[in-house]
């Protein structure tokens, strides 16, 4: 059993997305080394694992996430001497943006973060966060700065990026458009998210509209032949775990389009309540109540769709046929061939995990 | 023996009447110990002709802590009074109330309870709220409290806050012995501070006038009652002295805390601040002349409790790796019938949870072991945020505790993270709360406070040390019964390892008792002692401190030898079994099937290794089972390069023999590889280019046990030679590293 991250973990993670930008944790090595290989994981800095790669003061042999490595006498005494020092040293590496976050036992010290940034005359290229910020995957500072002249912002799973689409409306007047029925997860949610952008953008969605209704034309026969020969998947149960805007679409998708039964369905914290709300009125709907926030990794299911760990260990103890990732931690699982459960690739990526997975005997 | 404390707000004067009653009572033949809680450090100057002495945060700053000795912070004063301060940091920087945590924590481990002092005395700022200036209202600490104002708004405002931190602890047995009023010489001002005392339902012990004296007298760096014995404010002192007496024998009356809300506050109080006078500094003090001395006989008993217990990296301070929560979790998060409560963040939770799980995943995908039960499971998070931070976070605690308990956990575990180890949090009363509530459940505070106890081999060490408390002393022994100590809980091959030795001691007819611990119950834990002897699973600085460890709860044998590695190891290992448990025979069998099995495999692949040369870079320390089995293979090592820390010597009986370098980096180690012109080099992390002709195999960090460990290496660099240097997928990017 995994816990869900919390919002320490999420700035750290949403720095690193920035591909010019340095995380500089003013924090305890403990606090450092799981975020530098997780962050290390998902935006790789070195080709190998080598410790003695990244033998200098700070890093303690990982290339991402350099730290003050606080220890007793610095949460008595105050952090001012290993921060004095950690700024020059990492600013002369690169030009990136420097990010000093604290650690939550850093935050209690009650440094004056600023007063170091002032004093290594570092005040233009970097800044002291509390935790809460934007999350990024992979953009550069200056596509941030570009990122206010646009005309729509799009959200996709609001649970991370309505707050900020919010911000850029207040901010800079930019609207932004979000689907009530949750992600692109699935073909009609797809489709559904198609149509509201094209709407909100007054374009003509047809065209897009008719590349869903091919892909599905296209695969219906591979369907049609499992379900002559097994009768699956309808009847096959799933558990399903995970963000309130992929697990509406998803457990709909699931129990419409292939009449699946929804054995639990559980969302992480920092949910939408609107979308939970939604979720438990489709479970009251179609008769299964008692599956909402009913989530055990004890009981054999023939789908689990839930965070890699999850996933990865109930498969391994033979609990599910199939198990598919739609949730941090990762099962370390490595991805040569890019993969994603949205949009229309993401829903053939779905249907081919879930049938090959019936094909295993129960 | 009484413990004082004396709270008031800063400046109000409470250091100058605290030491003022320290000296009446010493003059009276009392053995009194006064301890300055105040980052300002001035509590005792007074008793020490105005000097001041080294505080205790200095001395935890500048001293080792296996050089910690009681003499070197306490000192002795005027009237023979001990004195002791605990500083703090610079104005406006770091946690003053953490501060006073670690004094005290520090003072009892130094031992200062194995002193006789007939008066404790705590003269603590009060206008800080946090849960460090609380600790000595502990009920561990004071049995009464004093609570100085004048009829200043503002230090009646504090003495308020004190109430409500005094109601927030406990009402029962009360614990307030009253104000003390120190004059400000403002007008009706004693009628405003006894309006206050009405309302709070206190009585005043003592008015005490605002009078010359105090400044002629601390001038001179001393107190009124030596300078000016039979003045009015001595009489009054006196006075005071009697009550404190009265309360040590039960003679005087202790009131709960009824603090009033700000708006009956307001109603009662009027009144301005006044700024406090500057602390003065007095040169030419000696503190040789003001130092305790300490009985001989005492000192022996005073060395710090802890040092038998520190790691290498604490010893020494280090930069510490990792945080010993982490380490505590790894041990108690093993226990299967246990559950382990996080009080922190959840972030601390989600990493120790994170390492926990993968280390699971891997041990199943990788060697087939699936978890069993609860493994993995029986963790919950406090999941501390802003307001515990600020608030304290022991009402979370609790209420997470009894919903344990109602759902049936009979053995809980409490580990501390930094902000709760910060911020104070008295998670021994929360326990003890509850186990009022559940007397039948078991509930373990292990308090490690993030890394504040360490590193994550510290965190390992009081995990153990807190399970160790649970081991039964009264349970008879079994001769062919043993205990495995201190497995590598995260590693993979934890449970493989395990099945090897299991079955190479069920071979020969010994039994496992208890795995201290992995898949361990609590019984398991309670009939540790039915094992005739415990095996380490490894020799490392962990395992030596573990075993001193459990040599301090248990007077059970330990065996010489770790879990060995490769085929000489363990013969070696099985001898000495037989030795310990007469049974040389049996294991002579066992021998020599596998000593035929080994010397087949070395010949057959002597013919493709013989002569090749070997590079070994490693940051492990025990390498005999692979350096063994290069040399039966007839191979030749060229050097052994230790990377690392100056700390981590090689443990070999090669030692002298081969080449060997320290302090080994990439860098020596690519000179190396083009001066010697090793076939193979192996290293933990072996480089991703290998232009240089070398071929590059990888040493584990956590090696297979029993007999086929090297063997199954040897196998693998037969092969290795055979295939390419430089595989084509290497030239396709560029290398990072």
């Amino acid at each position: 059993m995994t816990l869900t991250a919390d919002a320490f973990t999420g700035s750290l993670l949403a720095v690193e997305g920035i591909r010019d930008a340095t995380v500089v944790l003013n924090g305890p090595t403990g606090c450092k080394y799981y975020h530098s290989h997780i962050s290390d994981k998902q935006y790789p800095k070195a080709s190998s694992l080598d410790p003695l790669g990244y033998t200098e003061e700070f890093y303690f042999g990982q290339p991402r996430i350099p730290c003050t490595y606080l220890e007793g006498q610095d949460y008595i005494g105050g952090g001012t001497e290993k921060l004095q020092r950690i700024l020059p040293a990492i600013a002369s590496k690169n030009n990136d943006l420097l990010v000093i976050v604290n650690s939550p036992g850093a935050s209690l010290i009650g440094d004056d973060l600023k007063r170091f940034i002032d004093s290594a005359s570092l005040s233009k290229r970097c800044i002291a966060i509390e935790v809460e910020t934007v999350l990024c995957a992979g953009t550069s500072i200056e596509e941030l700065r570009r990122s206010s002249s646009v005309a729509f912002n799009l959200v996709i799973f609001p649970e991370y990026g309505l707050k900020i689409a919010k911000w850029y409306e207040e901010r800079f007047d930019i609207p932004y458009i979000i689907s009530q029925e949750g992600g692109p997860v699935g073909y009609d949610a797809t489709e559904m998210w198609i149509e509201k952008i094209a709407c909100s953008m007054s374009v003509d969605p047809s065209k897009a509209i008719e590349m869903v209704k091919k892909e599905r034309k296209k695969h219906y026969h591979k369907i049609s032949r499992f379900y002559s020969l097994t009768g699956l998947p309808k009847g096959a149960t799933f558990l399903i775990k995970g963000d309130s805007s992929v697990v509406l679409p998803l457990t709909k998708w699931l129990y419409e389009y292939l009449g699946m039964e929804p054995l639990g369905v559980k969302t992480l914290p920092g949910m939408c309540s609107g979308t939970e709300r939604q979720i438990i009125d489709l479970l009251e709907n179609i008769g299964f109540a008692d599956s909402w926030n009913n989530f055990s990794d004890d009981i054999p299911v023939d789908v689990v769709l839930a965070d890699g760990h999850t996933v990865k260990m109930m498969s391994e103890k033979k609990l599910c046929r199939s198990g598919i990732e739609i949730s941090m931690p990762s099962s370390g699982y490595l991805n040569f061939l890019p993969r994603t459960y949205i949009g229309i690739n993401g829903a053939l990526f779905l249907l081919e995990q879930i049938f090959n997975g019936l094909r295993r005997m129960p | 023996m009484i413990q004082i404390a004396i709270y008031g707000k800063g400046g109000i004067g409470k250091s100058t009447i605290s030491a003022n009653l320290s000296a009446t009572l010493g003059n009276r033949g009392r053995s009194v110990l006064q301890i300055g809680c105040d980052p300002k450090h001035d509590s005792t100057r007074l008793l020490l002709k105005g000097g001041s002495i080294a505080t205790v945060m200095e001395y935890i700053h500048d001293t080792f802590p296996e050089q910690r000795k009681l003499e070197d912070i306490l000192f002795r004063g005027y009237a023979n009074v001990g004195c002791i301060e605990a500083g703090g940091p610079e104005p406006g920087v770091g946690c003053a109330g953490r501060g006073i945590l670690s004094t005290f924590e520090l003072l009892d481990e130094l031992g200062i309870d194995q002193l006789d002092f007939d008066v404790k005395l705590y003269d603590v700022l009060g206008d800080v709220v946090c849960g460090g200036f609380a600790v000595p209202i502990r009920k561990e600490y004071a049995n009464s409290v004093y609570i100085v104002t004048s009829g200043e708004y503002m230090a009646l405002y504090a003495a308020n806050n004190i109430l409500r931190g005094l109601r927030n602890f406990d009402s029962d047995p009360p614990r307030v012995a009253g104000i003390i009023h120190n004059s400000r010489g403002m007008e009706n001002e004693y009628h405003t501070v006894k309006a206050f005392a009405d309302a709070v339902g206190l009585p005043i012990i003592a008015s005490i006038p605002r009078m010359e004296l105090f400044a002629q007298a601390e001038k001179e760096g001393c107190t009124v009652i030596q300078k000016y014995p039979t003045s009015t404010p001595a009489f009054l002192f006196d006075e005071l002295a009697d009550h404190v007496e009265k309360v040590s024998m039960n003679n005087a009356s202790l009131f709960s805390a009824d603090p009033l809300t700000n708006e009956e506050m307001e109603e009662i109080v009027l009144g301005k601040v006044k700024e406090s006078g500057q602390n003065k500094k007095y040169p030419g003090f000696d503190r040789k002349v003001f130092r305790h001395e300490i009985p001989e006989v005492k000192k022996r008993s005073l060395m710090n409790k802890k040092n038998h217990f520190f790691t290498k990296n604490v010893k020494n301070k280090q930069p510490l790796q990792g945080c010993s929560f982490a380490g505590a979790f790894t041990v108690t998060s093993r226990i299967a019938d246990a559950l382990t409560i996080v009080h922190g963040p959840r972030s601390c939770t989600h990493i120790a949870s994170h390492f926990l799980t993968s280390s699971l995943i891997n041990a199943s995908s990788r060697y087939g072991t699936l978890p069993s039960g609860m493994e993995g499971k029986a963790l919950v998070s406090t999941d501390m945020d802003d307001r515990s931070f600020i608030f304290g976070g022991t009402e979370d605690l609790i209420k997470c505790l009894q919903e344990a308990c109602i759902k049936g956990w009979h053995t809980i575990f409490i580990l501390t993270t930094c902000p709760s180890g910060l911020i104070g949090d008295d998670i021994a009363y929360s326990a003890s709360t509850v186990k009022k509530m559940f007397p039948g459940t078991d509930i373990d505070p292990i308090q490690v406070d993030g890394n504040l106890a360490g590193d994550f081999s510290q965190g390992i060490i009081e995990g153990y040390r807190a399970l160790s408390n649970m081991i039964d002393p009264a349970i008879k022994t079994e001769q062919y019964l043993v205990n495995i100590i201190g497995e590598k809980t995260l590693s993979d091959n934890l449970h493989s390892n395990f099945a090897i030795i299991e079955e190479l001691l069920r071979n020969i007819g010994i039994d496992i008792n208890c795995r201290f611990l992995s898949n361990t119950t609590v019984h398991d834990i309670k009939n540790f002692g039915k094992a005739s002897l415990n095996i380490l699973a490894y020799k490392d600085d962990t395992g030596r401190v573990l075993k001193q460890v459990i040599s301090s709860k248990t007077k059970a044998e330990f065996f010489e030898l770790p879990f060995p590695t490769g085929f000489n190891e363990t013969v070696e290992w099985l001898e000495l079994i037989g030795d310990r448990f007469d049974i040389g025979t049996r294991i002579n069998e066992l021998i020599d099937d596998e000593r035929i099995a080994y010397e087949k495999e070395i010949k057959s692949l002597r013919a493709i290794l013989k002569g090749k040369k070997v590079l070994i870079s490693s940051f492990s320390t025990d390498l005999d089972w692979i350096i063994d089995t290069i040399i039966d293979l007839g191979m030749v090592l060229v050097k052994i390069g230790m990377a690392g820390s100056p700390y981590t010597d090689l443990r070999s009986k090669h030692i002298g023999i081969l080449p060997l370098e320290y302090d080994y980096s990439a860098e020596k180690r690519q000179h190396d590889i083009e001066v010697l012109g090793p076939d193979l080099v192996l290293s933990n992390y072996p480089p991703q280019i290998s232009t240089d002709g070398a071929h590059h195999d990888q040493i584990p960090f956590s090696p297979d046990a029993g007999f086929h460990s090297g063997i199954n290496m040897a196998r693998r660099w037969s092969k290795l030679l055979r295939l390419p240097v430089t595989e084509g997928w290497k030239l396709d990017g560029v290398d990072v590293s």
